[in-house]
Parts: structure tokens; C-alpha cells; sequence
């Protein structure tokens, strides 16, 4: 079990990398493990992030995610592992001396003391004297959008503003990362919406280092330069929005990022980089492989990937399957298909626009699709 | 399963603060030099003061009868949490069903009593119960005989003081217990076809008997360890335990069986109270008093 | 309408509570006409009207010393206990599920415990340091006996502050001791306040654990009540009474208004 693991943890070391940009990484995270009376929550997870940049950690909740963000905060000690922030270890280190601005589920701004205390209470703790303290404090609610509401108490604003002030507070005295703990979870989706977008253009104004909980794909992919996708104290995958999603290593991660069409099968190699697989019930289908050994395999097809044709397309780069539609269901913009084809059912979802195949449940159809669209999970 | 266990794993731990530790210190250090300590030295006396002896249980066992005390005193707090159901359980159906407001100032009626001094409702039941007053000549008319009846130094007058006295420990509980249930499922019982009565004891009261065993055994427990009212109500005609400890030490100064006495009276109600650690539970309402 | 919803159970339990209300109430309305005598013996309704036992307590010389004992000791032994009791309750939302449930236990044991063991027990170590009839002892050993109360108080607001707030704190660089006095204690301080309250009331009305520990030098209020009512039923215990009760439910009131949860 252990060894391809921690394979996988390093494959997904070398992708951030790829995916990071100059610098070297700003925080990193190595062989870190968290157990609760038995209970794994973070197993062996493995991961970088370069300096500047916005990573989420992406998984359904109990998938640890939020055990590594406690890790990283420090109300939690690891039971293995290391936390490098710059090169230097903190794992060990008591939340006051890691210098990580955290912004908490529901904020956890201090109800007993003023909006612009709440903001200064780090730079008070830091012994910044008073008037350069006032200063930053209204430098930072210009910042967040909220000049003037310094002398408010918490329980006086709105969820979205309470949400600035938290941000405000974390970012303050210039942590070297700063941690996020679906900071938008409480709020409606217009409001979650806009603030996506604020938080992801501030971030990328002060270039500071994020890490972002979330079990929201979409904002996941909206707001992050790197997603690392959690399941089971494990993580699964890491790398840029567009990587997790056209080419999954795994079936937790293609289902979890959008929707999948999974075949199962086996493949036998086809050389230069071609495979044929020979899918459960006999059809056959092609799919870029660099394996040279036949090997069981399941095959990804994404459902816009896919097409409704009325005659064969060229076999050297479509593949084709018949099938019977099932179902239609129309979406606004696009419609899907149920389809029946090679023993599964196939989702289709067809662009809604002049000249897009309209065709009746009950009717025979072919499928086809780019044979480089296929991604092979293992 | 394991995804919620592993959550709510993550959520019960408090940071790693070893300090936490630490501030319970000056707590235990006050409670172990005056209360373990102690308790362990009488513990220690009960055995002898010198060298190991059961001779003082042997003694309240045989010669001081202390068996007969004990089971006095339980049939006693039986009888007061008996009464105490009787009187609270219809108090605390009353106060969950009122509204808001009346439901504020009714229950003024019994945390008034809660908070005002043992003694001084203790004073007022002698006066009130003694020979010749009111309630003894109002007991002798219903009572067959005509003559005023004896309330006071008996066994009587101390049910009435201590169920009086503890009253109050049992109506919070069942009250917690009946407000707490769910509107919904008597309105679906009745919507059922139930009737009133029959909602009660089909759904209202069931659901409330964990408010009835937290609260009777809070006040059983109280009651086995009362001191002031058996003293006074009864007038020391009425040795129950803890009346027995004090005269052995202030009137015989008999240290190794009032420390064997005390013992045992001692194990019987921290054993009541580990079989039943919701106790503590029921002992968190705001204002909860010492009695006895 | 009620006996519409509750039925015949409902009325029976009507009339039971009525009669356990007035069960409840009378012997402490009882006081205020009994305290009215002017003779020297309890009578109901009162043969003439007076404050003389009002006027002879606050010019007892006696009275006036055990009232002021009692005053003195339920300040320091409420004082002691909601500094110890404020820590301990702090530390056990803290510890371990392990330590907080065996310290929770010997922590409360004063109060789960019967009262007059814990004051035999205290009695005899007592005797042999000549503590016996020491204002100081009497404060200590009532310290133990309302330590709980703050505990059970304050733990009460602890458990209703989220942890997230300590833990904001601390990732904004407050220690372990920062955190306490700026966030912890700030936010709690109601429940604190509250179980300082009923600290001083349990202190203050203690009668069982003063008896063996008072001796002849420190009589408290109560003890001296006590025997004032084994040996003299004169009015003047019910004017004490009535001026207890009053104090008591202020008192309580209080307390009862600062251990009400805030709004969140």
C-alpha cells in the first residue's frame, strides 16, 4: 500500500512544480499524517506550492482536507511530517510563531471588541506602537473595501463584510501564508459569487501565498492556480484547474472534478503512442497509450467530449460506438443524452445551438469522439 | 460512518495548548489539601487509629444499630422522592406547557424557594407544622380521631421539610425533559387520533422519564446526606445518617465510628452517583445550591 | 382551551401544581407577617404590628458580628473559588477527554458528595492545626464547597465560546496568556461574574460545615440562626429571614441574568 502512495505523492510533487512558475516553492508539505483515535484523517500527503500562488484543497467533507489546514495553522501537531514555509520547519511551531494568517469558517472575528481592534489585534500582539498600527488598520479596510466601519462591532455588519474584516485581519501583518477555511460557505451565491472574485484579485495583488479549503469545485477552479483534490485523508491529485480536469489519474478525481462517462476494459499496446482497448463487450476503441504490456484499465470520456453523429466519422481519429438514446434532457444551454451503448449509459451533452443533432429518446444513434479526448485512468 | 467519526474527531480536539493543563492545578491542589486529603484520613480513621481494624464497623453494625439508621433514612429519601414526583412532575408539566410570560413568573414560584436559605424554610416549618397550629388542627379534622395531628419531631415533619427543601432539584429536570420534546410529535399523535390523555401517557410521558430518574436521583442522593432538616424537623427523634455522624463526633466524640459511618453512607452515594453520571448533568442549572 | 389540549390529566396536574406552588411558597411568605410581631413569641397573624426585631438584629451586637463573619467569608471563599474555579474550568475544556472527566469528578465531588462528610472530614484535620473557630479556615473549607458552582458557571460560557475565537488569536500571534486575558476571560467573563454570585450565596447561607467549624470564635449568620432556632423561636429569626430571602433572590437574579447565554 505504501509504496504507490507515496509514488503517487511525489507525481503530484513534480506537477506543481511544473505548474509553479520561477520561484521556488513557498510552502511545502511533506509525508504529513494525522490520526484521531485510529482514525487517518491526513495520510501521507505531499505537496508544494510555489510562492505567489493560489492553491485549493478540494474534496467532499471528512476527506481531511480540513485536518491539513489545521495542521498548517498549527491547532493541530501532525503525529509525521514536515511543514516547510521558505525553506524553514514549522510543523512543530505554536500557532503564534508561524506567521500564517488564517481566515476561519465563520470568520471568528472577536465579538467584544471593535471592527478596527479586531484588524489591529495582531499588529498589538506584534508591539507595533499605536499610531502605525491605525494606520495599517486603515489601510486594510481600504483594502478590503470597508473605509469607516472601523469603529463597528462585528455583530453590526453584514456575513460579506464580517468576511472582509476576517480577510483584512489575516492579511494585515503580512503573514508569509495565509490559510482559508471555506471562508464563503455561509454566504448566498450571488455575494460567494463576487467575493471569489475580490478575494482572487487581492491575492494576486499582494502575491502572497494562499491555500483555500473548499468542497466547491467550481470556486476551486475559479480562484486557484493549483487545485490538490482530497479524498480520504489521501491526496489524490494536484495540479492546475485544467490538468485535473482533461487528464484525471484517477476515478475519484474525474468524478469529482465535472462529470465522467467511465468504460472498463482492457488494453493492448498499439505502438508509437496508441493503445486498442477492447472494451467489456467487445467493442473496441483507441486511446493514446505508452504502456507495452496489455493491462485492465478504465477509460474517461468526458460527456461534451462526446457527439451525436448520423454517419461514421473518420476512424484514424474519432472513436465509435452505436447506441440507443434513452433519455433527453434539455439543460437551456445544451441538451443531454442517455444513451445505451457498450453495456453502459453514455451522458452526452450536445451544445444547444442551430445544427446540434435533435434526436428522440427510443432512437439509434452513433456516438463518436477524438480519439485524444480518451484518458486512460489506472 | 467513518467520514462523520472522523470529522467529529477533528472537531473535538482543542489546539495543542499544554498550558491547559497547568491551569487546573491551584483547583486540584485546593480540593486535594482540604477535601481528598481529609476525606482519606477520615477513611484511614475509620479503620482504627492505630493499625488496621474493622472494629468500628463491626460496632455501628451490632451495637449502634447503624443498618436500621441506613435503612431508615433510604425509606425516608424514598418517600421524599416519591413526593417530590408527585408534587413536580404536574409543576413541571404546568411551566413547560404556559406560555412565555406566565411560564417567567411561575417558575419564580419555584426558584424562589431554591434560592432562600435551608434554615429559613426549615424555621418556617416549625412553626408551621408544630402542635396546635394551623395544619396540625387542619390534619386532625381530615383525619379520622379529631384530635390536632403530631407534624412535628416525627417522621412526617421531616418528609414535609425535606421534600419541600428538594422540591425545586426534581421540577428543573422533568421540566428540561417535557420542553425540550418535540411539538411535533404530540401534534401527530393527536393527529392520529389520540386523545389528550392518551398523548400523554403515549408520547409526553415517556419521553420525559429521563427528566424523572436524573431528578430523583439527585434528590435521593441530597436527601441520604441531609443534615439541617432531620435535625430540626425531627427534633432528634428522627436519627438518620448524617444526624448520627454528627452526634457521634459533637456528643461522643466517637471519631472512628462516625468516620466508619460516614463511609459508608459515603460509598453508597458516590456508587448512586456513578451509576447515574447524568447527575451532573441535571446539577448545571444556573443557581443550583448546596442543601442539608 | 388547556383542558381542550391537555385533558383530564392536564386539569388534574393543574390543580397538583397549584397546590405545590403554595406548598412551595408558604413557609417563605410565612416570614414577612411572623417577622411583624411585637411580642416575643411567633403568633399569626401578628397581635401588633412593629419593626422591633428588625431594630433588635441590627442592634444585637452578637448578630451583628456573625453577619459581618459571614459577609467576610463568603467574599474570600468566593473569591478564592472563582479564581481557582475560573482556571480549573478554562484548563478542563482544555485537557484531555481522559483528564477532564477524572478531574471533573474530584473537582464537583464536593457538592455530589453528602455535605456533612465533607464537613467531619475537614473538621478533623481542622482540630489537630487549631484551625478550628478561624474566620481563614472557614473561608478555605467554604472555597472548596463553592468552587464547584464557579466551575459548573463557567464552564457553561466556555463551552458556549467557539473555539475558532482562541484559536484567531493565536494565529494572530497571542500566546497562551494573551489569549486568556484578551479573548478567553473577555468573553466569558458573565459566566465568571455569575459563578461568583452563587458562590457567595452558597457561602453566605452554609449552615453544616460552619456548625462544626465556627467553634465559639467565628460564628456565622446561619450557624447563629441555627442555634437560635434550637434554643429561642423569637421573632427575630423571621426578620433575619425575610431580610435573607430578599437579599437571596436579588442576589440570584443577578446571577442569573449574567449566566444568561449572549447573543450571538
Amino acid at each position: 500500500m505504501e509504496a504507490p502512495d507515496r509514488l503517487s505523492g511525489r507525481r503530484a510533487c513534480s506537477d506543481s512544480g511544473s505548474a509553479a512558475g520561477a520561484a521556488g516553492p513557498a510552502l511545502e508539505v511533506r509525508n504529513l499524517v494525522k490520526r484521531f483515535e485510529g482514525i487517518t484523517a491526513v495520510d501521507d500527503v505531499w505537496f508544494a506550492v510555489p510562492a505567489g500562488a493560489f492553491m485549493s484543497l478540494l474534496g467532499p467533507s471528512g476527506s481531511g482536507k480540513t485536518t491539513v489546514l489545521r495542521l498548517l495553522g498549527g491547532f493541530e501537531l501532525p503525529d509525521r511530517g514536515s511543514i516547510m514555509v521558505d525553506g524553514s520547519e514549522i510543523s512543530r511551531l505554536p500557532p503564534y510563531r508561524r506567521d500564517i494568517g488564517v481566515v476561519f469558517q465563520r470568520y471568528a472575528l472577536f465579538p467584544h471588541i471593535t471592527v478596527a481592534e479586531n484588524i489591529g489585534f495582531a499588529l498589538k500582539q506584534r508591539r507595533v506602537p499605536k499610531p502605525a498600527r491605525r494606520q495599517r488598520v486603515e489601510e486594510a479596510l481600504d483594502m478590503v473595501g470597508l473605509p469607516g466601519y472601523g469603529e463597528r462591532h462585528p455583530g453590526q455588519l453584514s456575513g460579506g463584510q464580517q468576511q472582509r474584516v476576517a480577510l483584512a485581519r489575516a492579511l494585515v501583518f503580512k503573514p508569509r501564508i495565509l490559510v482559508m477555511d471555506e471562508p464563503l460557505a455561509a454566504l448566498d451565491k450571488r455575494l460567494r459569487e463576487r467575493m471569489q472574485q475580490e478575494i482572487r484579485q487581492l491575492q494576486k495583488r499582494l502575491r502572497i501565498t494562499t491555500v483555500y479549503v473548499t468542497h466547491d469545485q467550481t470556486e476551486a477552479f475559479v480562484m486557484s492556480d493549483l487545485v490538490a483534490v482530497m479524498n480520504h485523508g489521501k491526496l489524490e491529485q494536484i495540479g492546475p484547474p485544467r490538468t485535473l480536469y482533461e487528464k484525471p489519474q484517477t476515478e475519484f478525481v474525474a468524478a469529482f472534478v465535472g462529470d465522467s462517462n467511465l468504460f472498463r476494459g482492457s488494453i493492448v499496446p498499439s505502438p508509437p503512442a496508441e493503445g486498442e482497448m477492447l472494451l467489456n463487450d467487445g467493442s473496441i476503441v483507441h486511446c493514446p497509450w505508452q504502456g507495452s504490456a496489455p493491462e485492465s484499465a478504465t477509460l474517461l470520456v468526458r460527456p461534451e467530449k462526446l457527439r451525436i453523429d448520423r454517419a461514421e466519422p473518420d476512424s484514424r481519429r474519432f472513436n465509435t460506438l452505436r447506441g440507443r438514446v434513452l433519455d433527453a434532457i434539455f439543460l437551456g444551454d445544451s441538451i443531454e443524452y442517455i444513451v445505451s451503448a457498450a453495456g453502459h449509459e453514455v451522458i452526452v451533452r450536445e451544445p444547444n445551438r442551430a445544427g446540434a443533432a435533435h434526436v428522440r429518446p427510443g432512437a439509434d444513434v452513433l456516438l463518436s469522439w477524438a480519439i485524444e479526448d480518451t484518458v486512460v485512468l489506472r | 460512518m467513518k467520514r462523520i467519526a472522523r470529522d467529529a474527531a477533528a472537531v473535538v480536539r482543542f489546539p495543542p495548548l499544554r498550558a491547559g493543563v497547568l491551569l487546573l492545578l491551584p483547583a486540584l491542589a485546593l480540593v486535594g489539601v482540604l477535601y481528598l486529603i481529609p476525606v482519606g484520613r477520615l477513611a484511614a480513621v475509620s479503620f482504627g487509629e492505630k493499625g488496621l481494624s474493622l472494629a468500628a464497623y463491626a460496632a455501628l453494625l451490632d451495637q449502634w444499630s447503624y443498618s436500621a439508621i441506613l435503612l431508615r433514612t433510604f425509606r425516608l429519601s424514598a418517600l421524599v422522592v416519591a413526593g417530590c414526583v408527585i408534587l413536580g412532575y404536574p409543576i413541571a408539566y404546568v411551566l413547560a406547557f404556559s406560555s412565555a410570560r406566565r411560564r417567567a413568573l411561575l417558575s419564580l414560584l419555584v426558584l424562589l424557594p431554591f434560592w432562600t436559605s435551608v434554615l429559613v424554610r426549615n424555621y418556617a416549618w416549625v412553626y408551621l407544622l408544630r402542635k396546635g397550629g394551623v395544619l396540625s388542627v387542619a390534619a386532625g379534622v381530615l383525619l379520622p380521631g379529631g384530635k390536632p395531628a403530631e407534624l412535628l419531631y416525627n417522621e412526617v415533619g421531616v418528609v414535609i421539610g425535606m421534600t419541600n427543601t428538594l422540591l425545586p432539584f426534581m421540577v428543573l429536570p422533568i421540566f428540561v425533559a417535557i420542553h425540550s420534546q418535540d411539538r411535533a410529535l404530540r401534534e401527530a399523535a393527536g393527529s392520529l387520533g389520540a386523545s389528550p390523555s392518551r398523548v400523554f401517557w403515549a408520547v409526553t410521558l415517556p419521553l420525559s422519564l429521563t427528566g424523572v430518574y436524573a431528578g430523583s436521583l439527585l434528590v435521593f442522593t441530597t436527601a441520604v446526606g441531609f443534615f439541617i432538616t432531620p435535625a430540626l424537623l425531627g427534633g432528634g427523634r428522627v436519627l438518620l445518617a448524617a444526624t448520627f455522624i454528627e452526634q457521634q463526633i459533637q456528643e461522643f466524640v466517637n471519631w472512628p465510628l462516625a468516620a466508619a459511618a460516614s463511609m459508608i453512607l459515603l460509598v453508597i452515594v458516590a456508587a448512586l452517583v456513578a451509576a447515574y453520571r447524568r447527575v451532573t448533568a441535571a446539577r448545571t442549572f444556573g443557581g443550583e445550591r448546596v442543601v442539608g | 382551551m388547556w383542558s381542550a389540549e391537555h385533558g383530564w390529566i392536564g386539569v388534574a396536574f393543574r390543580v397538583i401544581a397549584a397546590a405545590g406552588f403554595v406548598y412551595l411558597m408558604l413557609p417563605i411568605l410565612m416570614m414577612f407577617p411572623l417577622s411583624l410581631e411585637q411580642g416575643s413569641l411567633l403568633r399569626f397573624p401578628p397581635s401588633s404590628i412593629s419593626l422591633r426585631w428588625y431594630s433588635e438584629y441590627f442592634s444585637g451586637r452578637e448578630w451583628m458580628a456573625s453577619t459581618l463573619l459571614s459577609f467576610k467569608v463568603a467574599v474570600g471563599a468566593a473569591g478564592i473559588a472563582t479564581l481557582v474555579g475560573t482556571l480549573a474550568a478554562v484548563g478542563l475544556a482544555r485537557a484531555s477527554e481522559a483528564v477532564r472527566n477524572v478531574c471533573s469528578l474530584i473537582l464537583l465531588s464536593p457538592i455530589l458528595l453528602p455535605t456533612v462528610v465533607v464537613a467531619i472530614a475537614i473538621y478533623g484535620v481542622y482540630a489537630s492545626l487549631r484551625l478550628v473557630g478561624s474566620p481563614f479556615g472557614l473561608i478555605l473549607a467554604h472555597a472548596v464547597l463553592t468552587t464547584p458552582f464557579v466551575i459548573l458557571n463557567v464552564s457553561a460560557a466556555v463551552a458556549a465560546l467557539p473555539r475558532a475565537l482562541e484559536e484567531a488569536a493565536m494565529s494572530l500571534g497571542a500566546g497562551p496568556a494573551a489569549t486568556l486575558a484578551q479573548v478567553t476571560i473577555p468573553l466569558i467573563w458573565r459566566g465568571i461574574a455569575a459563578g461568583a454570585v452563587f458562590a457567595f450565596l452558597v457561602s453566605f447561607d452554609e449552615v453544616v460545615i460552619a456548625m462544626f467549624l465556627s467553634g465559639t470564635q467565628a460564628v456565622t449568620l446561619p450557624k447563629r440562626m441555627l442555634d437560635g432556632i434550637f434554643y429561642e423561636m423569637t421573632p427575630i429569626l423571621a426578620a433575619i429571614s425575610v431580610m435573607l430571602v430578599l437579599m437571596n433572590v436579588a442576589l440570584a437574579v443577578l446571577g442569573l441574568v449574567l449566566a444568561r447565554p449572549r447573543r450571538p
